[in-house]
């Protein structure tokens, strides 16, 4: 008996509803006198509780903002919100009720039938799309961390907690198993908790299984799927107070299935009325909630099958009005509820009544697995048969216990459009004949057609009697017409659970918090936070900002964080022959204390990648490669060296060192006061490396450029970012430096006309059609692309990247079209209001004929055309001097 | 050197109100409570620590195709003839002196059997540890922990993050060290406190560590 000591109160529809402990919605709404719990989908009837099992669509609410759950199996809880779904304004007055006057109008199949016109649809559709459908759409913004995912892995899992799955846990357990059990119920013990026949709930088992430590239980949870290799799909609710749902992906070294079977209605007019109800329904109601049905009731089963259910309305105080034989039932009686039940000879008055239906198997997941379900006519059931190995089945599921609640196919069907097989759908026995009549006689055609089957119950109300339906039309036997396909999730899933917690790694550079504390806009580059520009009290627009941090770098001194540079640690005796290998550049000819920049090409000479490679010693080379490409590069070496034999180990550092690049006239003065390192070009030229302390803290030296001043690319221990950060900084004040972001640094390096890979290249661009003939050395011996850079290099362009420069004050933006008298020629890539030229320029992908330089071209920018000039040397000290002073 | 060496969670760290301490030049929680209460914690669901100040060495070479000898510190194996060493910051010069002396009677045409790369900054490293630990860890990855043996290693995505798991029990306390790239280190913090959050994970610090008989 349900425990009545704790009473709360939560919300239908605005009215208040008294509840107590162990009431799902469903059952306190029952008890508070609600009969119609929902209207169906396409003729809006009234339909109430049915199953109480969750396996039917008649109890679904709205319930806390989530639509379509199922009442009956949801614990009520104090404060709760529930409102109908699918009836305006009410469930018990429902407007769209009348839509069933036009039945005739609306026949199986009648989409096809209809809209035969192409306006037809365009007519139908805003009013169709407004009356179908279930429930309204969850109010977004739901926190993304009520969900949560979990990963077990088992030597046994036992699906259901009845006696069947009890037993085998055990006997697993006590065999030395690891197991893992679960069971979709708020208590284990399935059906014996409310089939008083059957037997006890086995406590003394449940208590062993509690205690040992092999064992795991989880309830509250259903497996939604079996898929290959014996993984399970399983929903727990509410694993704990911070979360909704946990989807549990198990993995199981054998899996038992011990689901049991579930009851399924018979097949009557209006056998959908609210007090229509199935036997184990009625028992739910008086064992577990404690709740008398209805006032008098009228049994429909098969002879014997009735005496259990009839001893526990008889002890709930329910009259008895009579027993029927299932085909002598013509009709329920009663508009809105049951009135009366009406047979082929007489009328009986009642309030409800009572399906004793067939019992099927819930041998989805057996299915699912590979196993086959075949018609048994004894149990008067599908049962499953041949499971694939590791997979075994036991207790009802197996189909050794049922017996037969009525003759299938049956000797007669009565085919009418108020008889329902489909509750989901309003599928009637009528419709599915005229589908069969129509030529959809195939089980899953007829189904496909129908829509049999295919509504939130997937099935388990209506496979049993459509099949029957179809056999019974078609004259072929229950074996013959067969069963549909058993698909996961079942049931369903919520997307939330699908995705989990919306937790997206984001990945810090060492200075991130510095940043943080200096005004930063940031940018994501993939998983990276990067500073975009900084605020500061002298600046307020981007354009400001990124102007102002522009000019530091030209005329003083600037400071950027790209530690986002992959970098990888090469070493081995052979290492400056896999870089010759791969790259398009040489390395083995690399002095120790100099750095090279190359680009990577792919066998077909396009190029995947750039980036620069420094040789440390004889055996050592460090290699940058762009932000986002590391992993990919990494593979790349890897993949190459495969099968050389070659000495080359590779390690990915990108974490380990935090970097930065100072650059400006004034940069040497500020490295000057924190480092020994001989810093003049005669000892540190432009494309060397040294290393040296800088700050006290061990760092490597590279003097390259990205942004054309004199300038060092500064690697050092990640751990000391914040330290060395603020020291550069401190020691750059007398010169006013500034820290400068992304956005100028790509100002700063569009001017000197520097490509960036993967922005002004793409994956169709080779080294010459990208003006960067010098990076392939050919000469080289055989490396990756170099056949097809040999034909690249004799071949005639088909298009270049060039260089352009507005002719007057437009702005184009990156993507820009380019026209060439009056045919579409190209796109800009980047582009950039440059300072220096007091115009927009940028690189641009031309086709050949029109990419000379000082030719003509036309810009696409607000709509309208602007003229801009090719030109073929960078925008900002084209001769290099700025870098190498 | 300067002594403000800072893990990837230091901020995070100082947020929490941990109280710092110097530990071999590095800046890491002593303890965000109090040693014993973390400990505790530890000893009755799980705690979580940033053991990202410890030494790592990177080995590659066809001399590993035996385990490296490395004295009381930890070699883990990564892949065929690839080590992680894990060990305390002062061991470390005791141990690439080792490694790196090469036997006099080595044949000279082949290259160095052992290529060394410091890691330490590379990986943030934390320990999850305690009687909860894998149901902590079984929240946040679909590797099998429960497989992994004490001393041995596995890799696997950890909150979507590449990771490197090595089994390195307290006692007979369950234990594992994440290794995931540095710039990662916040992120993946995050989601193991929030994971952890059901079993009441409190992260624990130096002195608790040490309470334990962990680290020196």
């Amino acid at each position: 008996m349900a425990d009545t000591s704790d009473r709360f109160s939560f919300q239908f529809d605005g009215e208040t509803i008294e509840a107590r402990s162990g009431d799902t919605v469903a059952s306190a709404l029952y008890r508070a006198g609600r009969r119609i719990f929902t209207r169906s989908f396409k003729y809006h009837r009234p339909r109430g509780l049915l199953c109480l099992a969750g396996k039917c669509p008649n109890c679904m609410m709205h319930v806390d903002g989530t639509p379509n759950v199922r009442a009956c199996i949801t614990p009520a809880r104090a404060g709760m919100a529930v409102r109908h779904q699918n009836a305006y304004p009410s469930l018990d007055h429902d407007w769209l009720a009348a839509v069933q006057r036009f039945d005739r109008l609306m026949p199986v199949g009648w989409y096809y039938k209809a809209m035969t016109h192409k306006w037809s649809w365009h007519a139908a559709e805003p009013f169709i799309r407004k009356v179908a459908g279930l429930g309204v759409a969850p109010d977004p913004g739901k926190g993304s961390k009520d969900y949560e995912h979990a990963w077990m892995h088992t030597e046994a899992a036992v699906i259901g907690g009845g006696r069947a799955g009890l037993q085998a846990a055990l006997d697993l357990a006590m065999g030395g198993a690891q197991v893992v059990l679960i069971d979709d119920q708020p208590e284990l013990g399935g059906h014996l908790r409310y089939r008083r026949r059957a037997g006890a709930v086995p406590a003394g088992t449940i208590a062993q299984l509690r205690s040992l430590p092999s064992v795991e239980i989880i309830s509250r949870a259903h497996c939604f799927g079996l898929y290959e290799g014996n993984l399970l799909g399983v929903l727990q609710a509410n694993p704990h107070a911070g979360a909704i749902e946990r989807l549990i992906h198990l993995r199981a070294k054998r899996v038992i299935v011990a689901t049991g079977a579930y009851e399924v209605p018979f097949t009557f007019q209006n056998n959908d009325l609210p007090g229509v109800m199935l036997s184990t329904a009625v028992q739910r109601f008086i064992h577990l909630h404690g709740i008398k049905p209805g006032a008098s009731a009228v049994i429909v089963a098969n002879g014997a099958q009735a005496d259990e259910v009839a001893d526990d309305l008889r002890g709930a105080g329910v009259e008895l009005v009579t027993v029927l034989a299932p085909d002598e039932v013509i009709a329920a009686l009663g508009s809105s509820h049951v009135t009366g039940i009406q047979t082929h000879t007489s009328r009986f008055a009642c309030d409800l009544i009572v399906m004793c239906g067939q019992r099927v198997p819930d041998a989805g997941l057996l299915h699912q697995a590979g196993g086959k379900l075949v018609w048994n006519q004894e149990r008067g059931a599908f049962v499953p048969v041949d499971l694939p190995a590791n997979v075994s089945a036991a207790g009802e599921v197996t189909g050794a216990s049922l017996s037969r609640a009525m003759p299938l196919p049956p000797k007669h069907v009565p085919f009418h459009k108020r008889s329902f097989v489909c509750f989901c759908s309003d599928v009637s026995t009528a419709d599915l004949r005229d589908g069969i009549r129509e030529g959809f006689d195939h089980i899953e055609t007829l189904k496909r057609y129908t829509t049999l089957t295919m509504g939130p119950c997937q099935g388990k109300m209506c496979q049993l009697a459509g099949i029957g339906a179809c056999a019974h039309e078609t004259g072929r036997t229950m074996a013959e017409t067969g069963v549909t396909t058993a698909r996961p999730p079942n049931p369903s899933v919520s997307l939330g659970a699908l995705a989990g917690a919306r937790h997206h790694p984001i990945r810090r550079t060492p200075m991130h918090d510095a940043h943080d504390q200096s005004g930063t806009v940031w940018m994501d580059m993939g998983e990276w936070k990067r500073p975009r520009y900084y605020k500061s009290a002298s600046c307020i627009s981007e354009r400001s900002c990124v102007e102002e941090e522009y000019r530091a770098v030209r005329e003083r001194v600037g400071l950027i964080d790209v530690s986002t540079l992959g970098k990888l640690d090469v070493k081995g005796r052979d290492a400056g022959r896999l870089l010759d290998k791969v790259y398009t550049n040489r390395f083995s000819d690399l002095k120790p204390g100099r750095v090279r920049y190359s680009v990577l090409c792919d066998e077909a000479g396009i190029v995947l990648d750039d980036g620069t490679i420094s040789r440390l010693a004889e055996d050592h080379y460090f290699i940058t490669t762009t932000t986002g490409n590391l992993d990919f590069v990494q593979q790349w070496l890897e993949w190459w060296l495969v099968g050389t034999g070659w000495d080359v180990h590779i390690t990915n550092v990108t974490g380990g060192h935090a970097a930065v690049n100072l650059a400006g006239p004034r940069a040497r003065d500020v490295l000057k006061t924190l480092t020994t390192c001989d810093l003049s070009s005669k000892a540190f030229p432009y494309m060397a490396c040294r290393q040296a302390e800088v700050a006290g803290v061990p760092a490597l030296l590279l003097r390259i450029g990205f942004v054309g001043e004199t300038g060092w690319e500064i690697h050092f221990p990640a751990e000391y970012g914040e330290y060395l950060w603020t020291k550069v900084l401190e020691a750059g004040e007398v010169f006013d430096i500034r820290p400068f972001g992304v956005e100028a640094q790509r100002l700063l390096r569009l001017e000197k006309r520097h490509v960036i890979v993967g922005v002004d290249t793409d994956a169709l661009s080779n080294p010459y059609e990208a003006g960067m003939a010098w990076v392939a050395k050919l000469d080289k011996p055989d490396f990756i692309g170099r056949n097809a850079l040999s034909r690249q290099a004799e071949a005639v362009p088909q298009q270049s990247l060039v260089g352009f420069i507005m002719n007057d004050d437009a702005v184009p933006q990156d993507g820009a079209a380019i026209l060439v008298d009056g045919a579409l020629a190209g796109r800009v890539t980047s582009t950039r209001y440059s300072p220096k030229n007091g115009k927009a320029v940028g690189l641009a992908w031309v086709v050949a004929k029109a990419a000379t330089e000082g030719a003509e071209i036309q810009i696409r920018v607000n709509g309208s055309m602007a003229g801009a000039r090719i030109v073929p040397e960078a925008f900002y000290d084209p001769a290099g001097e700025r870098l190498r002073m | 050197m300067p002594a403000i060496r800072q893990t990837p969670l230091f901020h995070a760290h100082e947020r929490a109100g941990a109280s710092l301490a110097e530990h071999h030049d590095w800046q890491v929680p002593a303890y965000y409570t109090w040693a014993q209460k973390e400990a505790e914690q530890l000893l009755k669901s799980a705690g979580l620590s940033d053991l990202s100040w410890m030494t790592k060495l990177d080995l590659k070479g066809w001399g590993l195709k035996t385990p490296p000898a490395v004295g009381a510190a930890r070699a883990w194996c990564l892949s065929p003839q690839h080590y992680l060493v894990t060990c305390e910051p002062p061991k470390r010069e005791a141990i690439v002196a080792n490694l790196s002396s090469f036997p006099a009677s080595r044949d000279l045409s082949l290259p160095p059997p052992v290529y060394i790369t410091d890691v330490t900054s590379v990986y943030a490293q934390f320990l999850v540890a305690g009687p909860r630990s894998r149901e902590v860890l079984r929240k946040l990855t679909s590797l099998n922990v429960s497989a992994i043996d004490n001393l041995a290693s596995g890799q696997a995505s950890l909150a979507h993050v590449h990771s490197i798991v090595l089994r390195d029990d307290l006692d007979s306390v369950p234990a594992f060290h994440i290794l995931v790239s540095r710039e990662y280190g916040e992120s993946v913090w995050e989601a193991i406190l929030h994971a952890g959050h059901e079993f009441e994970l409190a992260p624990f610090g130096l002195k608790a560590l040490e309470f334990l008989g962990g680290a020196a």
